[in-house]
């Protein structure tokens, strides 16, 4: 059966055509174009240009396509929401007219200005290519000097798609961890050297010695400040005399600034691929330390003309490289690392892994690519057109310090979305502290928490209550007294979001008071100011056993309870454990009832002299605190770090210490997240942590078996290793998005149908618009309580 | 070099980053200050000072769970209930002026003008 697959390109019209994005989409088309399966059309936009000189290249390039040029607007003309609108009915009109509806639509830059891609409503896929996510996880450097709340704005696209194509393994855990694309939805096609020809030129350059190729740009992430330090050192300690040749444009400033660290460097700027492939031909070793990358295509042209290659050890790099023997890794962020690895590559007995390299060379094709493209779209099964119930939840903004925020709005969206028709009611905080870009404003349907009220209430067939013990969840506990929805409690305890209720004027004192008079009239033991809230609902999820038990403690109207497995999604890339000391952490906040005494213990006793100890995460610890931790030799402590370095230091621990000294009945997303990377964690026994099956974290009953526990597990590596993949199996397999998500709709289900419930009857007058005042009200709940 | 050095000459190549990328981030942030001072001043920011009322139980009620929770139920209804949203909808003018800037933005001058100058009229009627 012949593929119609239709093309936004889009890309091949801007400057990007000559780069690393546009080469790689010409060689992925040309790949497809060379099957006989496949048929092709490629949109082209009037705004951008389109005249006769670039067609007649295009069509050399691509021979045998439709090239159709449609009215679409740029961001030359336009606002991107104005651009994204009449872009997608402007497509949806086109497949129409033309009956292309069996046809599958494919977006190969979802992100290149000033294009602005948008998907037609009527075609059987929508699909994209993902190159990176680096924007976003680095968003502290990026967000500065691009139009960031356009790179936002543009993510909807990325939940709109049915199918994205990835040009990494790395690249599609990022989309399921960072933004909880489901995996079903991703589908790895990697990618290939390109190498249009072998045709050479050597550079009008002065390269007069064996020269290592830099394969850079002035680009944040490639590290160029280390990589030269790094060559330098190298340089000096073995007086080689190499030159390093820098390729891409890097502003003069930058250069000025790498020419005083070396003078033995040559910057080519932007060259022709004739040259490119000329400096490729000609090297000695490749140089390739970037921080972040989406595949990695220098490493592929490396290997395509057998040259040694330094790269980071990064995952993305990682997973070309099989069992990590094809490349001289070093540490990116040590430039005597990168030194060493230079050293090693460069010596006369530094050679190239011949079999590492024939593998990659026989994965890594553009056929390949195509082939997998193709088997993505015969696996593809449409959503099922069903009519979902519409809700309202209530949430912190994930951009916020709340981490519910970040995992039950941002994260958790694809999947609930899948579900229900969802609007989301949001609570930014009092501290109004931005930690992370809300992409969620722009891809979700957002409203102020303090919008709400019973004409909302009556718009939705269930409100669901993110209750959690802090400044987040104000509204969510106000709504949640008088309008019964679905409470999913993330805390037993409540005491700090009453006190800030009390002191910020929105309860009043007495009525707080009164909350506390109920929790010792019935001398609740495992939550606090939880009553009133859990007796009004219509149904109540929580995280553990132990919180579930609690809120039966207080209840006395017949509300359901789920108990529930709070989710995390795990990477699918194994990346094993580089050789290196014993990396112990504590991470998330660091804090005294957080376990800081056993850490000060742990670097104090010198059993644990060889191991590193890192703490990372917000700090909420006194300067004196981490003055006397970092005073420690083999303590480093990094606070309030990004949510990527926060996931790629914890990836890189081999115990994580999670011993709570208090406990208020919470379950811990960090150690999920210390689980999915196969991380050892060791916790209290106790409440959510106990429920934890007992083959996959080390439970403990008191801080002083902390240390005893350790000190056996750093002499058993292998123990660390099998109880860290155990792990990584339960977060897998027990606790995905999509079963939470189950979960919830049970719940309401269930909720829904328990007539014993008063609160159903309130419920049920609500939005029958029978309640009109507050009286009403009062007089229902009075009337339901003696029913 | 010493990690310090590092950290400083990382600090000053941050600083001598290239032009375009200067004039960038100078636009972006004059873009940002504009919109968000629309934005700021014309939102109706009347907020009313929340009054409860007293909560005045007897001992006896108060000594009991189960008639202190029912009591609550209805005093959490009478003073939480709210019928309608709260109208946060920015002021007319002040939603001419950010239109028209953003057409002027991403268009010309002349459009924003003209734009602007519709929306008045339409306001008259």
């Amino acid at each position: 059966m012949v593929r119609t697959i239709i093309v936004d390109g889009q890309v091949l019209q801007t400057g990007a055509k000559d780069r690393g994005m546009g080469r790689y989409t010409l060689c992925v088309l040309q790949a497809l174009l060379a099957r006989p399966d496949v048929a092709m059309k490629v949109i082209l936009s009037r705004d951008l240009p389109h005249d006769n000189g670039l067609l007649t290249e295009l069509q050399e390039l691509l021979p045998g396509v439709e090239f159709v040029v449609l009215g679409l607007w740029s961001l030359r003309s336009r606002a991107v929401e104005a651009a994204m609108a009449h872009n997608k009915t402007e497509l949806t009109q086109y497949i129409a007219r033309s009956g292309l509806e069996q046809a599958d639509y494919f977006v190969p830059s979802l992100f290149q200005d000033p294009g602005v891609a948008a998907y037609p409503d009527n075609v059987r896929c929508k699909t994209a290519l993902f190159h990176d996510l680096i924007p976003y996880l680095y968003h502290t450097r990026y967000e500065k000097f691009m139009g960031y709340k356009d790179y936002l704005k543009r993510f909807k696209l990325i939940f709109e798609a049915d199918l994205i194509f990835t040009n990494s393994q790395t690249v599609a855990d990022d989309l399921n961890m960072y933004l909880g694309v489901p995996k079903q939805r991703l589908c790895r096609v990697d990618g290939a050297a390109i190498v249009f020809d072998r045709e050479e030129e050597q550079p009008k350059l002065s390269i007069d010695r064996p020269f290592i190729l830099f394969n850079t740009s002035d680009d944040p992430r490639k590290n160029n400040l280390r990589a030269v330090l790094g060559f330098e050192e190298y340089r000096l300690a073995t007086k080689s005399d190499v030159l390093l040749v820098a390729t891409s444009q890097i502003n003069h400033a930058e250069q000025e600034k790498l020419r005083s660290i070396t003078k033995h460097i040559v910057f080519t700027g932007n060259i022709p691929y004739q040259q490119v492939n000329w400096l490729f031909a000609h090297c000695e070793s490749v140089l390739f330390v970037s921080e972040s990358e989406g595949l990695g295509l220098p490493l592929l042209e490396a290997v395509a003309y057998d040259k040694k290659v330094v790269a980071s050890a990064i995952n993305v790099l990682r997973e070309i490289s099989p069992d990590d023997h094809a490349f001289y890794f070093c540490d990116q962020e040590n430039t005597s690392s990168i030194a060493r690895a230079l050293e090693q590559a460069m010596a006369k007995n530094g050679s190239v892994n011949s079999a590492a390299y024939a593998e990659i060379k026989r994965y890594y094709t553009w056929a390949n690519t195509a082939e997998r493209m193709m088997v993505g779209l015969e696996q593809f099964q449409p959503r099922p057109a069903v009519q979902k119930p519409r809700i309202a939840v209530f949430v912190p903004v994930p951009s916020g310090l709340s981490g519910v925020g970040l995992t039950h709005a941002a994260i958790l969206h694809p999947v609930l979305a899948d579900n229900f028709d969802v609007d989301y009611y949001i609570e930014y905080g009092l501290s109004g502290a931005s930690v992370r870009p809300d992409y969620l404003q722009y891809s979700a349907n957002c409203f102020p928490a303090s919008m709400f009220s019973v004409d909302r209430y009556r718009m939705y067939d269930a409100v669901i209550y993110h209750l959690g013990n802090g400044e987040y969840h104000l509204e969510a506990v106000k709504n949640a007294l008088y309008l019964p929805g679905y409470i999913i409690g993330h805390d037993t305890h409540m005491t700090e979001a009453y006190r800030v209720l009390r002191e910020t004027g929105m309860m009043p004192e007495r009525r707080v008071e009164l909350e506390a008079v109920l929790d010792e009239l019935n001398d609740t033991k495992h939550s606090t100011y939880y009553t009133s809230l859990a007796n009004r609902q219509l149904g109540i999820l929580t995280h553990s056993h132990y919180a579930a038990n609690a809120m039966h403690e207080v209840l006395q109207s017949d509300v359901p309870v789920v108990a529930s497995h709070l989710a995390t999604n795990v990477p699918d890339y194994d990346a094993a454990r580089l050789e290196g000391r014993v990396a112990l952490g504590l991470a998330g906040a660091i804090a005294d009832v957080k376990g800081l005494d056993i850490i000060r213990d742990i670097a104090r006793d010198s059993s644990f002299s060889e191991c590193d100890i890192r703490l990372f995460g917000y700090n909420h610890a006194s300067k004196e605190t981490l003055d006397e931790l970092t005073s420690f030799d083999n303590v480093s402590v990094a606070t309030n770090v990004s949510d990527f370095d926060f996931q790629t230091s914890m990836s890189k621990l081999d115990v994580f210490v999670n011993y709570r000294m208090t406990y208020k009945g919470e379950s811990s997303n960090t150690t999920l997240e210390a689980m999915r990377q196969g991380v050892v964690v060791m916790a209290r026994n106790i409440g959510w942590f106990s429920e934890l099956p007992d083959d996959v974290v080390i439970k403990l009953d008191g801080p002083e078996d902390v240390l005893v526990r350790l000190k056996q597990l750093i002499k058993h590596p292998e123990e660390i290793r099998a109880i860290g993949l155990r792990a990584k199996q339960y977060a897998a397999q027990a606790v995905t998005y999509e079963t939470y998500v189950a979960d919830i709709k049970r719940l309401i289900v269930a909720g829904q149908q328990h007539a014993a419930n008063p609160n159903l009857a309130v419920a049920q007058a609500l939005r029958s618009g029978q309640i009109q005042t507050p009286q009403q009200l009062a007089d229902l709940r009075k009337d339901t309580s003696r029913g | 070099m010493a990690e310090g050095e590092l950290a400083r000459a990382e600090a000053e190549l941050k600083a001598q980053r290239r032009l375009r990328t200067q004039v960038k981030e100078l636009y972006h942030s004059v873009d940002a200050y504009i919109l968000g001072s629309i934005d700021r001043r014309g939102y109706k920011r009347k907020t009313k000072s929340v009054k409860f009322s007293d909560i005045n139980l007897s001992a006896d009620v108060v000594a009991d769970a189960s008639r202190l929770q029912q009591e609550l139920a209805q005093y959490d209804s009478r003073s939480f209930f709210r019928l309608h949203s709260p109208k946060t909808a920015m002021k007319l003018r002040y939603r001419l002026a950010s239109k028209a800037y953003r057409v002027g933005r991403d268009t010309t001058l002349k459009t924003a003008l003209k734009t602007y100058r519709l929306s008045k009229k339409v306001r008259r009627g």
